[in-house]
């Protein structure tokens, strides 16, 4: 028995031996400082620039050591709020949000990091967006708008002459398309699920004048009656068959696939869906007009994101992310990120400046842009339970699916 | 699970049946850290989780007794959720073992390639369940998915049929591929069990004149109870925990319409930002699953010999 | 009378393989489905028709992944990992297994239940706190973490089977061997471990694949490139706006081959393997 145990032990020995030995050792620690960068993965051609940027960052910089994580947008928010919720926050974060972490106190304040004359190359708006309580917490890094795209062979070959500007025309218009074509097109594609519902319902709502909040009563308004509307509307659409089946499972990957084949009509897209279509090789040829609004008397609005980079407070690093930030911000590396991601609208002023033509129409749009509440502390939520519940209102009652998105809202707070 | 046949054994022998714990330390007590370290640390730190207070962005806060739990049960959409996973889970252990029993039959009997058939049907199960779902779901997408092609092909249908969203299939579909995943594993425990069997028994109640189906019934079956026990527990577990078909293929939408308790607890802590109800979901998913798996026990208890 | 049941007997015999061919292409389809669409082109996946085989066979995607993503830095990441948790559950699951099978002690029935309980814990619904701990113990980004979890969570099965298997050894085929003069260690290692064979093979199998396989843990634990796994690896594959599909079937299928030639080469063992495991 003796010789047994002395044996298990020296397994135990041996099994010690063996993890060690394929562990690969760490290399040995030339930098004061390490940085952990986090981003999400906009096209695959991201991690390839994040090695050229951070091997050249290091080796200007031989005091900072940078790790960087890339990451696909699913598993970024899973794998963020883990970071969070066990206080292992990264150094610098790329994400579509920042209140919620500004409102608990772990970010830098702009004025740490950044020059004044820096910050003032961001595009103004952008950066009115950027701020919680009044003070910026974050910069831009891109932005999108949303305009209407039609498939012109489809949408004139059913006779149509004039690209809608209000819903009513936009009636008309996918009546015909049916008329024409029957069950081979759908005049137009809703897509209500999870992946970017809220933006969909945002700006058919907006052109009703709708919003989730309202910023000067600083109170949740999701149950509004012009949401309501909306949400009949896109349901009356459906209703009558002019839009692709299950809308509330439809993401909006799979819709821009349909317009890409030629199976959707009208479509809204983001200013980065030409290049998309390029690289679907799709033959398409597509016209672009500003978003329609519910009736001539309502002012048509575009929807703006922005995702954002921030950087969490930590002993030490301070200096190392601000000089990692403005570093990826430089006139060539910052352009080398806009084409790494595809399409975008530049968040600075002087890389809007050599843009390609095909996003000029989307900048022209920006004045009329309305944004989601992101400033909000409990936005992040929010727009959870919105991705998630609002297509349901197409099936179920809209009153119903509106009033507990509301109640939820009102529970996550204002802050 | 885990029975050894002590009373067989001749008094004569140098093993002792009666040890102390502490001589079995240096057996079991390697397992026992590395079962305490991966799976029950995690699990306290769970219910601590419970019973504590998370602002929006996560972090930690206070003590805060039973309001995550409370807010979960306030949460009207779980109950529709909760009662979907039963049916998610009895549905498919049900008709995983229903489909592998006669292909565990079938693949015991001798024909020219049995081998290959063998082999095609441990693919799933040695393929990842994430890539499989991965595949499902582009097989079965409405425009470009090798199916709907098949179907518009042999005039079946002349539109695409959205399987995976159509409120009608889409449960199902999910069922179906957890199927899918479940049965290789079912059918070779099967097939062990049935090899088990002592060809001698079988061969003589032929020999009495039985039929191939009553010698199944009479005499395989009741045989078969032990492998059946061991796979459906294991299925009953695995197929409650199922996390990846659902959520690469609906992500549990529309709404929570394809949730289950599983996938619900996973969307309000990283969708939703709502962690504190969701680790009480989380608590009450493992307290659900020891009492399935309890009461199956015991209800098979009459039937099974030891485990 | 004979004569009808011969021919009886030989229409179910044909159909019976017929049947049987049917299921092993039924149950082989997907993976057949998922490599037609690794060699096919980027446009032609979204072509309308859809077609069932590649117009042209684009074979280079299978050289082009390894240059898309470090595909052979995550095979290695994989096999460190997998590996190295085979040999830890080997370690820690063989005495644990003999023990139990061979010895009745205080405390047995409460061992058991708790291997049994941490195979109804699923990593997803634990990755919180796996995270919390494992960065207590400074091991993020780390192999040994990963290696560590994926032992214990694999450890339950390993355990059950084993200890299936010895308890299906006559103790008198030791007893043998002892008074044949080996020591304890030797009756083990010469007699016991070889008849358990089947069992040791299939357990070894199952930890390795399902190591190989596992996602979340390592989606949590691993950030940097050179030590993602495959299945985390090829997840750069999925942009916001577009799957590579191509891609992400073609390192699928480089991933899964090797995992399919082993599980093949163990079917022989694997029935046996069961056996054990699920009759004692």
């Amino acid at each position: 028995m003796n010789k047994l145990i002395k044996r298990s032990f020296a397994a135990l020995a041996s099994l010690g031996l063996v993890a060690g030995a394929l562990v690969v050792a760490a290399p040995a620690q030339a930098a004061n400082v390490t940085i952990k960068v986090v981003t999400p993965n906009y096209t695959d051609a991201m991690p390839a620039y994040y090695k050229d940027l951070n091997a050249r960052f290091m080796a200007a910089n031989p005091t900072i050591k940078v790790e960087h994580e890339n990451l696909s947008w699913d598993d970024i928010l899973v794998k963020g709020r883990t970071y969070i919720s066990t206080k292992s926050y990264p150094d610098v974060l790329n994400l579509n949000t920042f209140s919620e972490f500004a409102a608990e106190g772990l970010l830098y304040k702009n004025s740490d990091l950044y020059s004044e004359a820096k910050l003032a190359d961001f595009v103004t708006a952008f950066r009115d967006n950027s701020t919680y309580n009044g003070v910026e917490y974050a910069v831009p890094d891109l932005a999108s708008a949303r305009m209407f795209f039609i498939n012109k062979a489809v949408f004139y070959g059913a006779g149509n002459t004039k690209i809608p500007t209000t819903w009513a025309e936009v009636t008309a218009a996918a009546k015909k398309i049916k008329a024409k074509y029957g069950s081979k097109v759908y005049p137009l594609a809703i897509p209500l699920g999870s992946e970017e519902a809220q933006a969909e319902f945002q700006i058919w709502a907006g052109g009703n004048g709708g919003r989730y909040f309202n910023e000067k009563k600083s109170k949740w308004v999701i149950n509004s009656k012009a949401n309501l509307q909306t949400l009949n509307q896109l349901k009356a659409w459906v209703k009558a068959g002019y839009t692709q089946p299950n809308p509330a499972s439809t993401n909006r990957t799979d819709a821009f696939k349909l317009f890409s084949q030629g199976k959707v009509a009208m479509i809204n897209a983001s200013v980065f869906f030409p290049s998309t279509l390029k690289d679907y090789k799709s033959k398409v040829d597509y016209g672009v007009a500003p978003f329609p609004s519910a009736n001539s008397s309502k002012k048509p609005i575009t929807l703006g994101v922005q995702d954002y980079f921030m950087a969490f407070k930590k002993t030490g690093n301070q200096d190392a992310v601000s000089k990692y930030l403005n570093f990826l911000f430089e006139g060539k590396n910052y352009a080398g990120f806009l084409k790494a991601a595809g399409g975008f609208i530049p968040a600075t002023k002087s890389a809007s400046s050599e843009v390609d033509s095909s996003l000029l129409p989307f900048i022209e749009q920006l004045p009329n842009a309305i944004f989601y509440p992101g400033t909000l502390g409990s936005w992040g939520a929010v727009t959870g339970k919105i991705q998630t519940q609002i297509g349901t209102g197409i099936t179920k009652d809209a009153k119903t699916v509106l009033k507990s998105l509301q109640k939820a809202a009102v529970a996550a707070g204002t802050k | 699970m885990l029975k050894k046949s002590s009373a067989k054994n001749p008094k004569k022998l140098k093993v002792s049946h009666n040890v102390s714990l502490l001589s079995a330390l240096p057996w079991i007590g390697p397992a026992l850290v590395l079962i305490i370290l991966v799976v029950i640390w995690p699990v306290i730190e769970l219910v601590r989780i419970s019973f504590t207070d998370i602002s929006a962005a996560g972090s930690l806060l206070d003590f805060n007794g039973l309001t995550n739990y409370r807010d979960l049960f306030a949460n009207p959409d779980l109950y529709p959720v909760a009662s979907r996973t039963l049916l998610w889970v009895f549905g498919i252990v049900f008709f995983t073992v229903l489909l592998s029993l006669p292909l565990a039959q079938l693949i015991n009997q001798n024909f020219p390639g049995r081998k290959y058939v063998r082999w095609a049907l441990i693919v799933p199960w040695a393929a990842s369940v994430v890539m499989t779902s991965m595949i499902w779901s582009w097989i079965l997408d409405a425009y470009s998915g090798e199916l709907n092609l098949t179907l518009t092909q042999l005039g079946l249908i002349s539109e695409p049929v959205d399987w995976i969203n159509n409120p009608g299939s889409s449960f199902y579909v999910l069922m179906w591929v957890a199927v899918f995943v479940s049965i290789p594993f079912t059918t070779f425990v099967l097939l062990a069990g049935l090899q088990s069997i002592p060809a001698d028994i079988v061969e003589a109640a032929s020999v009495d004149g039985a039929s191939h189906w009553k010698i199944y019934r009479q005499i395989k079956f009741p045989l078969l109870r032990n492998s059946l026990l061991i796979a459906t527990i294991i299925n009953l577990i695995n197929v409650f925990n199922s996390f990846p078909i659902i959520w690469i293929m609906t992500k549990g939408g529309p709404g929570y319409e394809t949730d289950t308790t599983t996938t619900f607890a996973y969307k309000l802590a990283f969708i939703e930002s709502n962690m504190g109800p969701s680790t009480a979901l989380g608590v009450m998913n493992f307290i659900i699953i020891m009492i399935i798996v309890a009461f199956y026990l015991r209800a098979t208890r009459a039937t099974r010999t030891e485990i | 009378m004979s004569s009808i049941r011969t021919k009886g007997f030989s229409i179910k015999k044909v159909s019976t393989i017929l049947g049987a061919y049917f299921i092993a292409w039924f149950f082989l389809y997907p993976y057949i489905n998922m490599f037609l669409t690794s060699v096919k082109s980027h446009d032609e996946l979204f072509a309308t028709p859809a077609t069932h085989f590649p117009q042209v066979w684009q074979w280079s995607n299978y050289i082009d992944v390894w240059e898309k993503a470090p595909i052979a830095g995550y095979l290695k990441s994989s096999l460190i990992v997998s590996i190295s948790a085979t040999v830890l559950v080997l370690i820690v699951s063989l005495p644990a297994a003999y023990f139990i099978a061979r010895y009745r002690f205080k405390m047995r029935g409460a061992f058991l239940l708790l291997v049994l309980a941490t195979q109804m814990f699923s990593p997803t619904a634990l990755i919180i706190g796996i995270f919390r701990e494992v960065d207590f113990f400074n091991l993020l980004d780390s192999y040994l973490a990963l290696i560590i979890l994926n032992a214990g969570f694999n450890l339950a099965f390993s355990i059950w089977l084993l200890s299936g298997f010895f308890s299906s050894i006559p103790v008198e085929i030791e007893e043998a061997a002892l008074i044949d003069g080996c020591s304890r260690i030797q009756a083990l290692r010469r007699v016991t471990l070889p008849i358990a064979l089947p069992g040791l093979v299939t357990a070894v199998i199952f930890t390795f694949v399902a190591a190989w396989n596992e996602f979340t843990i390592a989606l949590t634990i691993i950030s940097s490139v050179e030590k993602k796994p495959i299945p985390v690896g090829i997840t750069q594959f999925i942009g916001q706006y577009d799957i590579a599909w191509e891609y992400l079937f073609s390192a699928t299928m480089i991933a899964i081959v090797p995992v399919v030639i082993l599980f093949i080469m163990i079917e022989k063992y694997l029935v046996g393997g069961l056996t054990a495991g699920s009759v004692k």
